[in-house]
């Protein structure tokens, strides 16, 4: 069996160019000597394999040491490549993945999957891209690093960062026109939407009458709730823009009237309430394929997770707004 | 005052760049790296062989310093000793030192 020293020597030296290795192979085997004779000056009682086991294991793991004498970086993304690589990566992450999961769950309703399937599908197919694109990422990332010049990393993946990159901070003080104009036309088309689908439809009854897509038996109590609820959210988007400034208050409010408008439509939609059961009927007959009864769990997902986003987001920008009040109006602080 | 963790670290990031002041002020005298090593550890130098080593091999490729076996012991060692580049490099490296000291005194 080779001595521990062989064995080192050999660990440090086979990754190294030909030429080198006999004459650095050499140089480690006469300093671990030397070493392991002062262990022994040191301790006259130390056993010499003893003193040979100490003295390999100071020099640490032979990868390192081997990467010492090639100049081998020993990671994968350096500092110069990493923010690109981040960049790159969420850039991907955020713009595939999403495209892919709704065009699975798209695919998987027009083929008329379970509910359970399309979002297994969903998870499966979202997960796989996932993987691959931080692999391939990685992979061109790692070959570029280990190929271009020290220093020229950065330069060679293409973009070099200049100021003009900045984005846009968050703006928390100070509400965009566009962002009221928006706000209000969604508002406004969902009110025109709950009060039209009353008296427009594709569907009509026996007599020929409109069938409405909500349950009509609503309007005694739960619609006028959903609907108030989206009239005073319309006045808020007009105080808020007057504002200009969100509050802890207003945060409040906005959190309040989602709710409102929110939790009545999930439980409607949860206890399968929400539909017109004649309405569902004519709509399966329609949708051979499809179970029109997904419509409740797609109008229940959509709410709360666009509920979730509002509230969070009001109080998101009410805390960042809390945070900028000391500074001035050119946002430079304003310092005696 | 200065947390003796805070300051090891510091103390570790300014030496990190005299140990090749250091390497090319002992190697007048033609030295093996064991030797090397512990005569830096005596002087206050404590320097990892799995990073004098390799250094040594880069000083040596860019003429820094020359090296010889030397076959005459019963154990073969390869004696480092700093060329007339590495000479004048240590002259400019002190000459540089000098100057940031002074620089950082005239801050004070």
């Amino acid at each position: 069996m080779a001595t521990l020293t062989e064995k080192y020597v050999h660990a440090v030296t086979r990754a190294l160019p030909e030429d080198e290795r006999e004459d650095v192979a050499q140089e480690l085997r006469a300093t671990i000597a030397d070493r392991v004779d002062a262990l022994l000056a040191e301790d006259p009682w130390l056993e010499s394999l003893a003193a040979e086991h100490a003295a390999v294991a100071e020099l640490d793991d032979p990868a390192r040491l081997s990467a010492g004498y090639t100049g081998r970086p020993l990671h994968l993304i350096g500092p110069e490549a990493y923010p690109a690589y981040v960049g790159l990566l969420r850039a991907l992450v955020v713009t595939a993945l999403p495209i892919i999961a709704v065009v699975t769950v798209v695919v998987g309703i027009l083929s008329g999957d379970h509910f359970g399937a399309i979002i297994g599908h969903m998870a499966w197919a979202t997960f796989n891209v996932a993987v691959h694109v931080f692999f391939w990422t990685t992979l061109v990332w790692v070959l570029v690093e280990r190929n271009a010049a020290p220093g020229k990393v950065a330069r060679d993946l293409g973009n070099p960062w200049t100021p003009d990159d900045l984005p846009e901070p968050p703006r928390a003080t100070g509400v965009p026109i566009s962002e009221t104009v928006v706000g209000l036309t969604l508002l406004g088309m969902a009110v025109a939407f709950v009060i039209g689908q009353h008296f427009l439809s594709w569907f009509t009854t026996a007599d020929g009458d409109p069938l409405p897509m909500l349950d009509p038996d609503l309007w005694s109590g739960w619609l006028l709730l959903v609907v108030g609820a989206l009239l005073a959210m319309m006045a808020f988007e007009v105080i808020r823009f007057r504002a200009q400034h969100w509050t802890a208050p207003l945060a409040v409010a906005k959190t309040v009237l989602t709710i409102a408008f929110a939790v009545p439509v999930i439980w409607l939609a949860v206890t399968d309430r929400l539909f017109n059961p004649p309405y569902l009927a004519d709509l399966d007959r329609l949708w051979v394929d499809v179970d029109a009864g997904h419509l409740n769990t797609i109008v229940w997902i959509t709410v709360a997770v666009v509920a979730l986003w509002d509230i969070a987001d009001s109080w998101r920008k009410a805390r960042l707004a809390s945070r900028e009040e000391p500074l001035g109006r050119d946002g430079l602080t304003s310092h005696p | 005052m200065s947390d003796s963790a805070v300051l090891a670290g510091h103390l570790q990031e300014l030496r990190r760049g005299t140990v090749v002041m250091a390497a090319l002020a002992t190697l007048h005298r033609p030295t093996y790296g064991y030797a090397l090593l512990e005569s830096l550890d005596a002087a206050g130098f404590h320097v990892d062989g799995n990073t004098l080593y390799p250094l040594l091999r880069r000083l040596e490729r860019q003429g820094l310093l020359a090296s010889e076996w030397n076959t005459e012991e019963s154990r073969p060692r390869k004696f480092y000793s700093v060329s007339t580049d590495g000479e004048a490099l240590l002259t400019d490296l002190l000459a540089e030192w000098e100057s940031l000291h002074a620089s950082i005194e005239r801050l004070r």
